[in-house]
């Protein structure tokens, strides 16, 4: 929210109001990330290895991923642009973990 | 350590030794699941659910359209998987695409079962065993996890990347 400070003056001179570029976003450029969330069923060794093996993670930063996602509930896997993430989600819904992507906000 | 019924060979196929029990199971179970997947749509059913999770919790709008992109895809894959399974049971030896797939049908299964039981992560295992109503499905869902546990023994670790 803003708030308007003080009466503005008007001058008559010309005012060019900035347009975006065409092709530049108006968005700001915020990050998407990827989460995996807890669950009962699938075992940790395999939530590990599919860390490894999607991501090329190191078995130490697969297994300390997987034991946040186990004791907080959940973990950032990944991160990046939201093609980049929509591809990461599909993959270990493919292998059947609980994942879902929003902005880093 | 041969703990499983799979094992790497030295040129980097698998060899994989079930009993006659263990192949009817499976392809029992693979060829099941195949069908009530082809048939229905996940929806009707909680445990099916939950092979196809949301990708999208913050915003449904997106989620449908997430849906209406990847779900077709990732059904298929899991047919295809559970079919991949279906058919090695009688193999002896399987490639690793082939172990890949087999390894995904089998914890899609645990899941539903798992998701069926209702298992959580202070169950315990001897109350499934004793009520006569869940007692099989959990002796089958156990001895999934096990054949999980043999096939990610088997793979051994993915290879790290650098960074």
């Amino acid at each position: 929210m803003t708030a308007v400070k003080a009466a503005p003056s008007l001058s008559t001179a010309p005012v060019e109001i900035d347009r975006p570029e065409a092709g530049e976003t108006v968005e700001p450029d915020v990050p998407w990330i990827v989460i995996v969330w807890n669950d009962p069923i699938n075992l940790m060794s395999y939530v590990t290895w599919v860390f490894q093996k999607l991501f090329g993670y190191s078995k130490q930063r697969a297994e300390k991923l997987m034991w946040d996602v186990h004791t907080k509930g959940k973990a950032v896997v990944a991160s990046g642009d939201r093609e980049r993430c929509e591809v990461h989600v599909a993959a270990l819904h493919g292998y059947g973990l609980w994942a879902t992507m929003q902005k880093d906000r | 350590m041969a703990r499983g019924p799979l094992r790497r060979t030295s040129d980097g196929a698998f060899e994989w030794q079930l009993g006659r029990n263990e192949r009817e199971v499976l392809a029992h179970v693979a060829a099941n699941l195949r069908a009530v997947l082809a048939a229905e749509t996940p929806a009707s059913d909680p445990s099916l659910q939950r092979l196809f999770p949301p990708a999208r919790t913050d915003d449904p709008l997106a989620e449908l359209e997430y849906e209406q992109r990847a779900g077709g895809e990732l059904l298929a894959t899991k047919l295809e998987q559970l079919d991949v399974l279906e058919r090695s049971v009688t193999a002896r030896m399987l490639s690793e695409d082939d172990v890949l797939a087999c390894m995904r049908a089998v914890n899609d299964l645990r899941l539903v079962l798992g998701s069926r039981l209702d298992v959580q992560e202070d169950s315990d295992p001897s109350e499934f065993e004793r009520d006569p109503e869940t007692s099989s499905t959990f002796q089958l869902y156990a001895y999934l996890s096990w054949m999980l546990e043999s096939m990610l023994d088997a793979l051994g670790e993915p290879p790290a990347e650098p960074g």
